[in-house]
């Protein structure tokens, strides 16, 4: 007969602990709800609905900022046609002869100093946008250690705000001088586009401030790191956005009359 | 009394039951399903019949009665809106496809 150890204590009766604050029946195993639970807790690719973190956040704020965008393009593109349109359009006169009155309008030089200043303040934003997802400091100002984040991206934000205005009060010096010499809203078919493009977009340069003004309250307002990137982040694109439409507009304006 | 043999229930009905759709089966299906959007797509750009409305033809005989340049130059704006358009539609739905 082999020696045999019989095992006793079998019946694994398990003590009541009071600090497992469980009353004695035993919890339900840990399952990570970020990841939706199903038992797969940690399979974050497959995360349900309502259950996103921070980069689908962003990603979907991203969305809906190149939405607003591609609307905002198409009625610049519609301006645009009109131009082309009336550019080759004329009418019948009185003498019964058709004529083409465009007049080109001359580009007042000051205009390339602002598309200098306005590449500049993509620059810079792009800085401060970049600065707000360096990791280390990411993971610094989450653990709660200090705000490296904010101080890295405040100038540079600051500094995009200030070249923003700097291009704002150019585009109108750039209309006092064109009224200076006469050249109206009305004066002309041309004129009265240069100061429709610029003008439209002066307007959203200016709702543009407005948003980087409000990503840098926010930077010191808002409690959640999330916020303060989606802010910061959205404001960049929309400003690179305006950017690059402005280079094409003052193409069309400067090369195109 | 116990007995090892499975029940003849269950023998029969693992006998009945559907084979899993094999590769070739599944290309099939996918070829005969484009083959019939293909053709609901033909049936459905060329069955229609022109509806002429007035829209259309006091568009048309506006721009007939413009000079060339001119329409040369709105066949300039419609290339430049749809280019847009288009180029706006791609990069939706290759940015979808990058997040779903």
């Amino acid at each position: 007969m082999p020696a045999t150890i019989t095992p006793n204590k079998t019946d694994q009766e398990r003590k009541r602990r009071l600090e497992d604050h469980d009353g004695g029946s035993g919890r339900r195993p840990p399952t990570d709800k970020r990841t939706g639970g199903g038992g797969d807790g940690d399979n974050w690719n497959e995360r349900s609905h309502g259950h996103r973190g921070p980069y689908e956040r962003l990603h979907r704020y991203r969305m809906g900022i190149f939405f607003a965008l591609a609307s905002d393009l198409m009625f610049f593109v519609a301006i645009v046609s009109t131009f082309f349109v009336n550019q080759s359009t004329g009418h019948i006169n009185a003498y019964n002869h058709y004529v083409n009155e465009w007049v080109p309008t001359i580009v007042p030089p000051i205009l390339w100093l602002n598309t200098a200043v306005l590449l500049l303040s993509s620059l810079t934003m792009e800085t401060a946008r970049r600065n707000m997802f360096r990791e280390t400091d990411v993971m610094d100002e989450w653990l709660g250690l200090g705000k490296p984040i904010t101080r890295r991206a405040l100038p540079w934000l600051s500094a995009t705000i200030a070249l923003g205005a700097l291009f704002l009060a150019g585009q109108w010096i750039a209309w006092r001088q064109l009224a200076a010499q006469h050249v109206f809203f009305k004066t002309s078919q041309s004129s009265h586009f240069f100061y429709l493009i610029t003008g439209v977009h002066a307007f959203h340069l200016f709702f543009g401030i407005a948003t980087l003004i409000a990503a840098f309250a926010g930077l010191y307002l808002s409690r959640q790191l999330e916020n303060r990137q989606i802010l910061v982040d959205g404001a960049a694109w929309y400003w690179h956005a305006m950017g690059v439409l402005w280079l094409f507009l003052f193409a069309l304006l400067a090369f195109f009359q | 009394m116990l007995s090892f043999r499975p029940e003849r229930k269950a023998v029969e009905k693992s006998a009945f039951q559907p084979a899993l759709p094999t590769r070739h089966h599944k290309s099939a299906t996918r070829a005969s399903r484009l083959f019939a959007a293909v053709i609901v797509f033909i049936a459905l750009a060329t069955g229609p019949t022109p509806a002429h409305p007035q829209g259309c033809t006091q568009c048309l005989d506006n721009t007939a009665a413009t000079p060339p340049a001119t329409q040369r130059a709105y066949r300039r704006a419609i290339v430049l809106l749809t280019l847009t358009a288009g180029g706006l539609f791609v990069a939706t739905v290759a940015l979808l496809k990058r997040h779903h």
